[in-house]
């Protein structure tokens, strides 16, 4: 039998070596809050593509048992590498390849829920990190959702139909998720989103975005800390984006935000980024909109699984502030 | 790491759309005047780029004399609270629904006419005629409009379904509060309307407080009503468009040539929203129809009920001063006038049209 690595996303990391002919739950085991992940810096590409483009080429031989070797050491380390990178421009230049070598790996074990995600969730980071080009970009996260999409297929049965599932029957199946289902629902809800967030303009897109709010509270029930406090994140944005007249309800939203915050010790800076840009701005308090984003701007970016992430922030809170007084 | 471009990018044409409003967070510095404009519309739109530009396009040509300072997310208030902060100097225009002018100006509220128009196309043609009549209006009243954008049909879409109007008396039908002129249509149906605010309307309809509504599919659909909502009869009953409006001793003191420039840029950014949101409400429209609301698709008959309770309505409406006799003659005659040109287009090949049995 011949046996492809997966890589599991797991609290923004890769588990790697599990076979594909091991199915089941993606359970969570572990969470970053738990056992954070190790710092690296890598401040050159001399690092990350040359492993990258030999797990492409070693993907695209056909060797299956190299590659099995090769990618299933390599995984945990690259996908740590990408998150705790503080040199974007780094990671910009290497994931690529590593995205090619996924497309190879899943054409070996294309049904296998843990390699989807992973795919799913290293293409649409990419997409959103580095991605300027809105036609790329919608390609992204069209290829992210698919994949996310067959992965919740797999490992939650129900999810199969859930663009076109009544509305009803969608809120009871996700109220009755447990804690196992975590890892499919939050890949496949937050590749959802950005599914929709690549189709803006789409009328579908912004009918479905009701079909993914519920799925994203029931998470930030199940399991608040997992992905850095990402359900809570995500549920801080919808709860703002809409004033009060509205039906919006930014006080609910920052209170998730706040969550995060706590939950991450303050070391998620994009969490403060969008607390500044879709709270306080919808309620123009500038005082908390300026606080927040200097707290980011004199924050230090490294940390377990979120130095790239604060990176990008860093920058956004810099552009947010340089544009504050035209909106407040 | 997804989320981080979310909100910016899903507010862009979804929740722009709403409250027709067309938000920038563009001010341009060091000008002589500087118009604040509010909106409910959250910051973020598409439409920000449209005014944006327009901003950007009245600095250049004015050279700076004349800027503007958007307030979006409904951070000055609702509507109605816009216009009185206009009215008291502390805001210069804002973004608004027709029903908030009230008796300043209420014959702005005459395309709301229930059941009026046939079909897009008729008010189109209206509108080529009669917009300039109601800003002229307006400007008597002290404003100075930039232009009026459609929000597009407001439909009857609710968690059971009626085909007539009987139907419709047994269901509880939401109305806008504060909104009289839907009222007073309600009650020429003979239906007792259960007003609400907008922000209370998702959670009525969840707990059965009421399960009808009529708004436009632009709005239906960000506010998310579409989750509760099971029925959406084929038959427009009302146009809801907004209105960008200043007060007219905000803009004193500005040089004859810089308002000329101001009213041409702002006016044409109008337009351009105006056309992008009719493209908006056919691809709205089937989202709905995606999302698994059953279309109930009248037959000539039973619109023709409905459409004779609308007349009825229509006649209450000016009996009770909300459009005034001389505008609601000038707009039947010009509709007679359009139909009398171009019938009627048949219902399949109209826009979300109604059978086409006129008023």
């Amino acid at each position: 039998m011949i046996r492809i690595p997966t890589l599991r996303v797991r609290r923004g990391g890769f588990d790697a070596g599990r076979a594909c002919n091991v199915r089941g739950r993606s359970g969570v085991t572990e969470s970053s809050r738990q056992k954070p992940h190790r710092v690296r810096r890598l401040r050159s590409g001399a690092v990350v593509r040359p492993i990258a483009v030999m797990a492409t080429v070693l993907a695209l031989s056909g060797c299956a048992a190299v590659v099995g070797n090769v990618t299933g050491a390599l995984s945990a380390d690259l996908y740590d590498a990408f998150l705790d990178s503080d040199d974007p421009q780094v990671v910009r230049d290497g994931a690529p390849a590593y995205l090619i070598m996924l497309d190879a790996l899943l054409r070996r074990g294309g049904r296998d829920a843990d390699l989807l995600r992973s795919a799913a969730s290293l293409n649409g980071a990419y997409a959103t990190a580095f991605v300027a080009d809105e036609r790329r970009r919608r390609a992204f996260a069209v290829k992210a959702f698919d994949l996310a999409a067959q992965a919740a297929c797999i490992d939650l049965a129900w999810t199969c139909e859930i663009r076109t599932v009544a509305f009803e029957d969608l809120e009871r199946r996700a109220a009755a998720m447990g804690t196992a289902d975590v890892t499919a629902a939050y890949a496949l809800t937050t590749a959802w989103a950005s599914w929709i967030q690549a189709h803006a303009d789409d009328w579908n897109a912004i009918a479905d975005l009701a079909r993914v709010k519920p799925l994203m509270a029931r998470l930030a029930e199940l399991d608040e800390g997992y992905d850095h406090g990402g359900p809570h994140l995500y549920m801080g944005v919808f709860e703002t984006l809409l004033p009060p007249s509205m039906g919006g309800k930014p006080e609910v939203g920052r209170a998730h935000f706040e969550r995060v915050v706590q939950l991450t010790n303050g070391d998620h800076l994009l969490a403060k980024v969008m607390f500044a840009e879709s709270y306080a701005r919808l309620v123009f308090d500038r005082e908390l909109h300026d606080g927040l984003l200097r707290d980011v701007l004199a924050a230090d970016p490294r940390a377990p699984g979120l130095t790239l992430m604060n990176t990008i922030a860093k920058e956004q809170a810099q552009a947010l502030l340089e544009s504050a007084d035209d909106y407040f | 790491m997804i989320i981080s471009r979310f909100a910016s990018t899903v507010r862009g044409r979804a929740f722009g759309m709403l409250a027709v409003a067309f938000v920038t967070l563009c001010t341009q510095p060091h000008t002589a005047k500087t118009l604040k404009i509010a909106t409910a519309s959250p910051a973020g739109s598409s439409w920000m780029q449209v005014l944006g530009d327009a901003a950007a396009e009245v600095d250049a040509a004015t050279d700076g004399r004349v800027g503007f300072k958007f307030y979006p997310g409904g951070v000055m208030g609702d509507d109605t609270t816009v216009l009185r902060k206009m009215r008291a100097g502390q805001l210069h225009g804002g973004i608004v629904v027709t029903a908030v002018f009230g008796n300043l100006y209420t014959d702005i509220q005459a395309y709301n006419l229930p059941m009026v128009f046939r079909d897009l196309a008729e008010v189109d043609a209206v509108r080529e005629t009669m917009d300039p009549m109601l800003i002229a209006g307006l400007a008597e009243a002290g404003f100075v409009a930039f232009g009026i954008a459609e929000l597009g049909m407001a439909y009857a879409m609710s968690t059971k379904p009626a085909r007539t109007v009987a139907d419709a008396r047994r269901l509880k039908v939401w109305a806008p509060q504060g909104d009289r002129p839907a009222a007073r249509m309600l009650e020429a149906f003979r239906i007792a309307p259960i007003p609400l605010t907008i922000a209370d309307v998702l959670g009525s309809l969840q707990t059965g407080l009421i399960d009808t509504v009529a708004a436009p599919p632009v709005a239906a659909l960000p506010l998310f009503w579409h989750t509760r909502l099971k029925y959406v009869l084929d038959l427009p009953f009302m146009y809801v468009y907004g209105v960008f409006v200043v007060s007219e001793r905000s803009l004193r003191g500005i040089a004859a040539a810089d308002l000329a420039a101001l009213q041409r840029i702002m006016g044409a950014a109008v337009v351009r929203v105006d056309k992008r949101n009719r493209a908006d409400h056919d691809s709205a429209w089937q989202a709905l129809e995606n999302q698994g609301l059953e279309v109930i698709r009248l037959t000539p008959a039973e619109a023709a009920e409905w459409r004779s309770y609308a007349r009825k309505a229509a006649a209450q409406w000016v009996a009770d001063g909300i459009v005034s006799q001389p505008v609601y003659g000038a707009l039947m005659k010009r509709l007679a006038e359009v139909r009398g040109q171009a019938p009627a287009t048949p219902p399949a090949a109209s826009i979300r049209a109604a059978p086409a049995i006129g008023p």
